[in-house]
């Protein structure tokens, strides 16, 4: 790839050997300081950015060609480019190719491979069609078999709906504190005197808590979730129980002292979702279900299940979500509002790189 | 055809350089009655801070020339942090007034030496530093049978700031010492039991916090969870403390030459199981190697055996079950150890040192007096909650 020049020796040259889309990889080389050059024009392959160069002073890009005159010191050269945007294939490579020029004439050409890899989700098996009946066993309803392929970790989010929208559910422990928020205010405007959870919680357990964590953390989680629910944020998955009425009274500064109690004491509680969630989350090698596991809402309205894999990699590009369409069949006396969990069986296929890497 | 004219990012820190350079020379300047050398200019990229060692030399001429006192003017951006006595090698106590913007030194504080290595700090533009340097860690590493390896990079974005100062001070080396933190994922996991026993706290509690009438059943499963998984959320927020301490992290961790590995700590703000752990690399840069290249490789398997390991010694009413399920696998440990009676101490105190067996305890005499020649003698091994006893009664 290279021509010989007695004029310009490289005594070191290296290339990242990979990188997600539009993530950061550095080249450079290192010349023999006797080395003659006075110009170094790049010439950038579909798709690369160049995002920064190493050790060059001012330069031009005219289209593809970026040209260099002016450099830091003699004999190191380097650039950071990225691929700059998502490609289909779970791996592309592009040839960076490196000339010098010595008063105006070529004197050495160089070239540097750069490789791009992707993960990619493809479905396996699945049901077209579910009935919902009195009697079905729920959890055996939505079995999916997925592939994981391709390069690197994905974070996945499975969402599904009978209607138009997706539902948006935010992280689970944000979600839970809301939730019992939510209780304790249905408590509160049925004025029942009964026993608080807390304390069913507190005596079954022998008067222990179930846990106790650091109490700097959870003030700082109590501040930031007051601070969220003042902001107007909800977790939007909740449903029916976020009336106007029950945001007004999250807003009611008379309610404040109740809303951060309830925090502050169920976080703790909550924590054990938590580490549940940490378990979930991780159900197979390369597979990171960030929203915890998934359960769709199926709603009276629609008998088309819309399901959808939306998945992300390390550098937070999102990819074409994979979807599926499932055919529900209510048979169901009265029919209402219900939450099926989504059972997902990971196919993980192991990635090899190209020789060399 | 689209022609843009660029400046590379660093043509922006060159104000920046060049007040640097003039702040370097003014430290010079202030070091002239004393014949100063330069021995070594440091930047370091974490601490954001530079360091200049001068050599001087202070004869007690000049010491009486200054009536008894050795006056350093104080210059801007820059601290003196230690005076060494190059004779004996001792840091002198820095006893000094400042005043009229001078550090001034009794000349009876310092000793009979001549010859000293003061040392500078300054702090350095976080700005600056990066615009000078670039480190590079991609997101996702290579996973290679047992462990994830990511590759590092790190340059010079401009090496002629280091040729300035090389050639303006004609010191041997001026480096920057390129010392980044970077977070990797390292998620590790949860025994099966352990996780049963959580799902059953929380269908518990959910059913004592509501009207459900599956209330007793889900009441007897987390009493048989409890009992088959006695971790709590504290017991493994404890342990996740634990397993990603610095100390309990390195051995996993490897990087190549010429990088270095530095200080490693768990990431505090997390929910429950930290997800990232934060790994100091160095490495130093000079005009001969303005980019450094190299591997941090992260032994996943390995890691994973020994936090799944640590998660068992909390259930030891696990083990004894799974014991008893598999067929007494310590039995194959007894074996092991009629084989080896002659490493047996070795072994064990080995399965000490890495955390297999905290509790481990030795019932009858010692067998002190094992000599190879000695016969074989049987074993005996008993695993209970409070660890494994190795009882050598029936064999001595």
């Amino acid at each position: 790839m290279s021509t010989i020049s007695d004029r310009l020796r490289i005594i070191k040259e290296y290339i990242a050997p990979w990188a997600l889309p539009k993530e950061e990889v550095p080249f450079h080389l290192i010349l023999d300081q006797t080395s003659r050059y006075d110009e170094v024009r790049l010439k950038l392959p579909p798709n690369i950015l160049l995002k920064d160069m190493f050790n060059v002073g001012e330069y031009k890009q005219i289209d593809d060609e970026i040209f260099v005159n002016s450099f830091k010191t003699h004999g190191f050269f380097g650039c950071i480019i990225a691929y700059d945007d998502i490609f289909e294939e779970t791996h592309v490579s592009r040839i960076i190719e490196i000339n010098f020029y010595y008063k105006g004439k070529k004197v050495h050409s160089k070239s540097l491979k750069a490789n791009f890899y992707r993960p990619r989700l493809e479905f396996v098996e699945g049901p077209e069609e579910i009935m919902i009946s009195d009697k079905v066993e729920i959890e055996k309803l939505l079995k999916f078999k997925i592939r994981v392929m391709g390069f690197g970790r994905v974070g996945i989010k499975i969402e599904g709906t009978t209607g138009e929208q997706f539902n948006v559910s935010s992280e689970p422990l944000f979600r839970e504190i809301v939730r019992r928020i939510a209780t304790a205010y249905r408590q509160n405007n049925q004025s029942e005197s009964k026993k608080s959870s807390t304390e069913d919680t507190s005596e079954d357990n022998g008067g222990k808590r179930p846990a106790r964590i650091d109490s700097d953390w959870i003030m700082e989680r109590t501040s930031e979730y007051w601070d969220r629910i003042q902001e107007g944020q909800y977790p939007e998955d909740l449903g029916d129980e976020l009336l106007i009425e029950f945001r007004n009274w999250l807003k009611d500064p008379t309610n404040a002292e109740k809303i951060r109690e309830v925090i502050s004491v169920q976080i703790e509680d909550i924590i054990l979702d938590s580490l549940l969630f940490y378990s979930e989350r991780f159900p197979a090698d390369k597979v990171d279900l960030k929203f915890g596991k998934p359960s769709v809402e199926i709603d009276i309205v629609g008998d088309i299940l819309k399901m959808r894999y939306r998945y992300w990699d390390a550098h937070e590009n999102e990819y074409s979500p994979l979807e599926i369409n499932v055919s529900v069949d209510d048979v169901r006396k009265r029919k209402k509002q219900i939450d099926i969990p989504v059972e997902t069986e990971w196919i993980i296929e192991p990635y090899y790189f190209e020789e060399g890497v | 055809m689209k022609i843009t004219d660029k400046r590379s990012r660093v043509e922006k820190a060159a104000q920046e350089v060049k007040d640097l350079v003039t702040e370097l020379k003014s430290v010079r300047e202030v070091f002239k009655p004393f014949k100063p050398q330069t021995k070594a200019i440091r930047f370091d990229y974490l601490t954001r801070s530079s360091e200049i060692r001068v050599f001087l030399k202070i004869p007690e001429g000049l010491r009486r020339k200054t009536g008894g006192k050795v006056e350093i003017p104080v210059f801007s951006g820059y601290s003196l942090h230690e005076i060494m006595d190059l004779e004996t090698f001792n840091i002198l106590p820095l006893r000094y007034e400042l005043s009229k913007g001078k550090w001034i030194f009794k000349a009876n504080s310092f000793p009979d030496s001549e010859r000293y290595l003061i040392s500078l700090r300054g702090t350095v533009s976080e700005d600056f530093l990066n615009s000078w340097v670039k480190l590079t860690v991609p997101s996702t590493p290579k996973s290679e049978d047992t462990r994830d390896r990511y590759w590092i990079h790190a340059a010079l974005k401009d090496a002629s700031v280091l040729q300035e100062i090389h050639e303006v001070f004609s010191v041997d080396r001026v480096t920057v010492g390129v010392n980044v933190g970077v977070q990797r994922l390292f998620s590790s996991a949860i025994p099966k039991e352990v996780e049963k026993r959580w799902k059953a706290t929380r269908e518990f509690l959910a059913a004592a916090e509501g009207h459900d009438r599956d209330w007793i059943r889900k009441r007897y499963v987390y009493r048989a969870a409890v009992k088959r998984a006695r971790i709590t959320p504290v017991d493994f927020t404890n342990l996740i403390n634990e397993l990603i301490s610095g100390d309990f992290f390195k051995p996993f961790v490897t990087v190549d030459d010429p990088f270095h590995l530095g200080r490693i700590e768990g990431d505090k703000h997390f929910e429950t199981i930290p997800e990232r752990v934060k790994v100091e690399i160095h490495t130093n840069l000079d005009l001969e190697n303005p980019a450094a290249e190299g591997n941090l490789c992260f032994e996943r398997t390995a890691y994973d055996e020994t936090v799944k390991s640590r998660i068992d010694e909390l259930m030891p009413e696990e083990k004894e079950r799974q014991r008893k399920k598999n067929g007494e696998p310590i039995f194959l440990f007894h074996l092991l150890l009629v084989l080896e009676m002659k490493n047996l101490l070795t072994r064990i105190t080995e399965c000490k040192r890495k955390g297999w067996l905290n509790n481990i305890q030795v019932l009858g005499k010692s067998p002190g007096n094992l000599t190879p020649s000695a016969p074989i003698p049987q074993v005996h091994l008993r695993l209970c909650e409070k660890g494994l006893y190795v009882d050598f009664t029936r064999f001595l």
